[in-house]
């Protein structure tokens, strides 16, 4: 089986998947009592507003389909995916939900591979560095960082970032991808280098978990490679010490990390949306926290499906890019 | 000028109290009172709510008008003629202003209702002065002025002549009617109104409005409805734009669909993009920011001939969350907040007040209170909440200051179980009976009314065998749960088990509104002005959300709640400030010694502001029953010194 052959498969079988996962979506979003129209009326009520009456919420129902029955919310919501239209978002003020992923989405991908970029970047060769300089200082020190990586949660980290921002270096870095002068504008070059300027933060926040444990990882490899034949063949040869690491220990060493990417896409997107909510920034993780508050449930399906949806795909590119950088797996393919 | 200050003071004072109180009278518009601009006003009187400046009236016969350099070039007719033929003066709360600049806010999230942006100036047929006293005056305001009948069931409002929407389209009667007619009567338009209170009247339908002619309208109600003057000052729309609006509703074009028009009514779509208040919707994202520009065509001018607002723009940005608004005001980056933060950031503004000059102002603000059902289907427990001891002992039982020292940082007022200590009807002599903390009394009191422990389990029962166990519904809360967690501790020493029954918020309302509860938690609302809102004292009416007594008709708690009752009504109905003031008492002290509902204090709440922004009262009244979520401040007549 070729590698297009096992990537078409792969494709076709992940349908029926995505189909489960906008059912079991629909069906979770549907799981808290009441509905909308009873999250809003009592959004309201529990702040000091009036109560709405019954007639009014039955209106509202009436006006979204919510009192219609759970499969025919769930094909009025599904119905639309192959034009695009994803519903409204009933608690943005009546927006198409394709509107805000939209908006959002790119920032949220970009976000996110940026952040495991930055992991992968720092870790590798620190790991590397670690494993062949074992039990030096330097390696008990960069474990010693990369445990306190690992154990502090990436919001906590976010929270950490503005306190320090506020309170030591008299910043007002408070989140958000943009300066307030940027936010709802049409990109510019100067919106553009004001995004840059506000990347390292969520960046750091939400790569750090992962950039402690890749190189955890990293280190373990390599350290376990380095004993074996073929790196004595390679240094027997009277290749360089670097040589013998980077070109040969460290490309084997990363086909774990590599396959696990497919485990990081999940890890990142939960740590990205809670750092998101922490630092406000213009991704989907604040509008699926909202939207769940508020039982807004094509926004939060529609969310869910799409998280689900990245992290198929990211599966998919992970065993492709292993099949690509282990010869093994390209003839097991075969 | 001291003197002079003092004595216009004075003067203003007599005029205010002369729109006190109601019955058939007219709100006349005197036009003699000379217009003295206390720009020179020390800024320390700021300090103090100023019921003695009234708004109205002024002569502005021989004013002279300016605008903002703003608008000099968009080629828009003269000042004057964007005025309507009496303007409305307003004196500045502490000195008059300066145009420009850009009023930045920030929200946690943009509520899907009206609340914002018109809170921001909400422009009724009248204005209470403000900061707010809760008892007036009612001054003119898109009504220069009204009429009542006998039984207060008919009110003739003469619109402001030459009053202009902000499109400079002129706001007639019929735009009166569009609103009350076409979209608050109508069934068509359903709307989950914030203030719906405001527009209904107790039964649950509209009032008849109808058009004399194009400056005079008339609201007829089946109910005596004299205290519509201080719903109709507060309410977030009287009107709304028939020459902009009405392209979108069936009733005005064959063409249109109740569809669209649902959409096109709500206030982040078009209905704030023509308005009467003193800034305009520009562009909205429910999830980025707002943005408002000033109304060119604004009726109030400031005692120098300024046509207010003074602040040029106004922006409201997404937080996400009330903790980045809290840090905005820390860092600058937001102008004010009066909605969003609240005594959990109180440490954070007060580093800030020491680092940057952050400026704090407070207000009581509603706390917890607990509801006993009266009428809970267990008769058991129905047994144990109707017992007025065992209310009263649990009330001794809590330890309010350990409460406030502990999660409130010392900043909230111990309350009892009748009105709030803001409110006109409050009387130190029972305002605060039954929240001195005294376990020895509780159980002293419980020991006396025989209710003891019988079986040795610590927890008493009542001399008919019903145990003292009540399931205590409650909702996630930062201060709630804390709250409650150390209440039942201390009122379990008391021998009365409550038992903590933390609910998804949906579900406790519904509970809450079925009557489906033993003991529930709500806020403490309607307590400044309890007759705006008699369903949340009568909670047997229409219209009741906490329903803690829905059998309270044909199976009352007690002879004090008929007592109650009928004078809760009666206020509500009154025809004079003196009548209810005098009703108003009576009331509150049979609910403080009947404590049918408890309340465990009121928060002093702080809210914050940059030292450039001028013109923000340091005290000021939060009247829920009103409709004021935000401060009741009038951001109109607020400057910002340019930086």
């Amino acid at each position: 089986m070729g590698l297009f052959t096992y990537m078409v498969k792969r494709v076709l079988l992940s349908i029926p998947i995505i189909i489960l996962i906008t059912i079991l979506c629909f069906v979770i979003i549907q799981l808290p009592p009441g509905d909308y129209a009873t999250a809003y009326a009592s959004l309201i009520a529990t702040s000091g507003g009036a109560m709405a009456s019954e007639t009014t919420l039955d209106q509202i129902r009436v006006r979204y389909g919510l009192d219609q029955p759970i499969y025919v919310q769930y094909w009025r919501w599904v119905k639309g995916f192959p034009t695009g239209d994803f519903g409204i978002a009933m608690s943005i003020g009546n927006k198409p939900v394709a509107d805000l992923l939209r908006e959002r989405l790119p920032l949220t991908i970009f976000l996110n591979v940026l952040a495991l970029l930055f992991a992968l970047s720092i870790a590798l060769p620190i790991g590397l560095y670690s494993a062949t300089h074992k039990y030096k200082f330097m390696d008990y020190f960069l474990t010693f960082i990369a445990f306190i990586g690992i154990s502090v949660p990436g919001f906590i980290i976010a929270v950490l970032i503005i306190a320090i921002s506020i309170f030591y270096i008299d910043s007002s870095y408070i989140g958000s991808l943009f300066s307030q002068q940027f936010i709802g504008q049409p990109w510019t070059w100067a919106r553009f280098v004001d995004f840059l300027g506000h990347l390292p933060p969520p960046i750091i926040a939400i790569g750090i978990a992962q950039t402690s444990n890749t190189m955890r990882i990293m280190r373990a490899n390599t350290l376990d490679v380095l004993g074996m034949p073929f790196i004595q063949t390679a240094r027997a040869k009277g290749l360089t010490e670097s040589r013998v690491q980077w070109k040969h220990a460290a490309r084997i060493s990363i086909n774990p990390i590599i396959s696990r990417i497919g485990v990081y896409l999940p890890e990142i997107i939960a740590t990205e949306m809670l750092v998101s909510i922490v630092l406000n920034l213009q991704t989907i993780g604040p509008l699926f926290y909202q939207a769940l508050i508020t039982q807004d449930m094509y926004l939060a399906g529609s969310i869910l499906l799409v998280i689900a949806v990245i992290l198929v795909i990211g599966n998919l590119i992970a065993d492709a890019v292993l099949a690509w950088s282990d010869p093994r797996i390209r003839l097991e393919l075969r | 000028m001291k003197k002079t200050l003092i004595l216009f003071i004075a003067v203003m004072l007599v005029v205010s109290l002369s729109f006190i109180g109601f019955g058939c009278r007219t709100a006349e518009t005197p036009a003699e009172t000379p217009a003295e601009a206390p720009a020179e006003a020390p800024a320390e009187d700021s300090d103090e709510a100023p019921a003695e400046a009234p708004a109205e009236p002024v002569d502005t016969g021989d004013m002279t008008f300016s605008q903002s350099p703003m608008l000099d070039g968009m080629g828009l007719p003269p000042v004057e003629e964007r005025l309507p033929d009496n303007p409305k003066v307003i004196t500045p709360v502490e000195s008059v202003g300066v145009y420009g600049g850009t009023f930045v806010r920030s929200v946690a999230f943009f509520p899907p209702d009206e609340r914002i942006p018109t809170t921001l100036a909400p422009e009724g047929f009248f204005e209470i002065n403000k900061p707010m006293p809760a008892d007036g005056p009612i001054t003119p305001n898109v009504a220069e002025t009204w009429e009542w009948n006998a039984d207060g069931t008919e009110l003739l409002i003469n619109l402001r002549k030459g009053l202009k929407w902000s499109d400079g389209e002129p706001f007639t009667a019929d735009d009166v009617l569009f609103f009350w007619n076409d979209v608050v009567a109508d069934p068509e338009v359903p709307i989950i109104w914030y203030y719906g209170s405001m527009f209904y009247q107790s039964d649950g339908t509209a009032p008849v409005v109808t058009k004399i002619d194009d400056n005079t309208v008339k609201f007829e109600y089946n109910e005596s409805s004299f205290l519509n003057e201080y719903r109709y000052s507060m309410v977030a729309f009287i009107a709304l734009p028939l020459h902009f609006l009405g392209q979108y509703h069936p009733a005005h074009n064959p063409d249109a669909d109740y569809t669209t028009f649902n959409q096109k009514v709500l206030t982040f779509e078009e209905a704030y993009k023509v308005t009467i208040s003193p800034w305009y919707l520009t562009s909205f994202s429910a999830d980025e920011k707002m943005v408002l520009e000033r109304n060119p065509y604004y009726f109030k001018v400031d005692t120098a001939g300024q046509q207010l607002p003074y602040m040029d723009y106004s922006e409201w940005f997404v937080a996400g969350d009330r903790p980045s608004v809290a840090l905005g005001l820390m860092t600058g980056e937001i102008d004010a907040d009066t909605m969003w933060t609240g005594l959990p950031h109180y440490p954070m503004m007060v580093e800030a007040r020491d680092t940057r000059g952050l400026i704090i102002g407070q207000y009581l603000a509603p706390g917890m209170q607990i509801l006993f059902n009266m009428d809970a289907p267990d008769p058991a427990v129905r047994a144990v909440v109707r017992d007025v001891t065992v209310r009263r002992a649990i009330s001794m039982a809590i330890d309010r200051n350990s409460i406030n020292r502990a999660l409130l940082f010392d900043q909230a007022e111990n309350t009892g179980g009748g009105w709030s200590p803001d409110s006109i009807y409050f009387e130190d002599s029972w305002g605060k009976l039954y929240t001195e903390f005294d376990l020895p009394a509780a159980r002293a009191m419980l020991d006396e009314a025989g209710i003891v422990d019988t079986d040795g389990d610590k927890i008493r029962e009542l001399p008919t065998g019903e145990k003292l166990e009540i399931i205590w519904d409650l909702y996630e809360h930062d201060l709630y749960t804390p709250m409650a967690e150390m209440i039942a501790a201390t009122v379990r020493q008391a021998g009365i088990n409550l038992v903590i029954n933390q609910q998804h918020q949906t579900l406790h309302t519904d509970n809450l509104r079925a009557g489906t509860y033993q003991m529930s938690t709500y806020d403490f609302y309607y307590a400044v002005e309890p007759f705006l809102e008699i369903a949340a004292w009568v909670p047997y009416m229409a219209g009741s959300l906490t329903a803690w007594h829905t059998n309270g008709d044909v199976d009352p708690v007690s002879p004090e709640f008929e007592e109650f009752v009928d004078l809760i009504v009666a206020g509500s109905t009154a025809q004079t400030a003196e009548e209810r003031m005098v009703i108003g008492r009576a009331a509150g002290q049979i609910a403080a010694e009947q404590v049918w509902l408890l309340h465990i204090g009121l928060q002093d709440r702080p809210y914050a502001f940059q030292p450039w922004m001028k013109n923000i009262p340091l005290r000021a009244i939060r009247v829920q029953e009103l409709g004021v979520q935000e401060m009741p401040f009038a951001w109109y007549q607020v400057w910002k010194e340019q930086q």
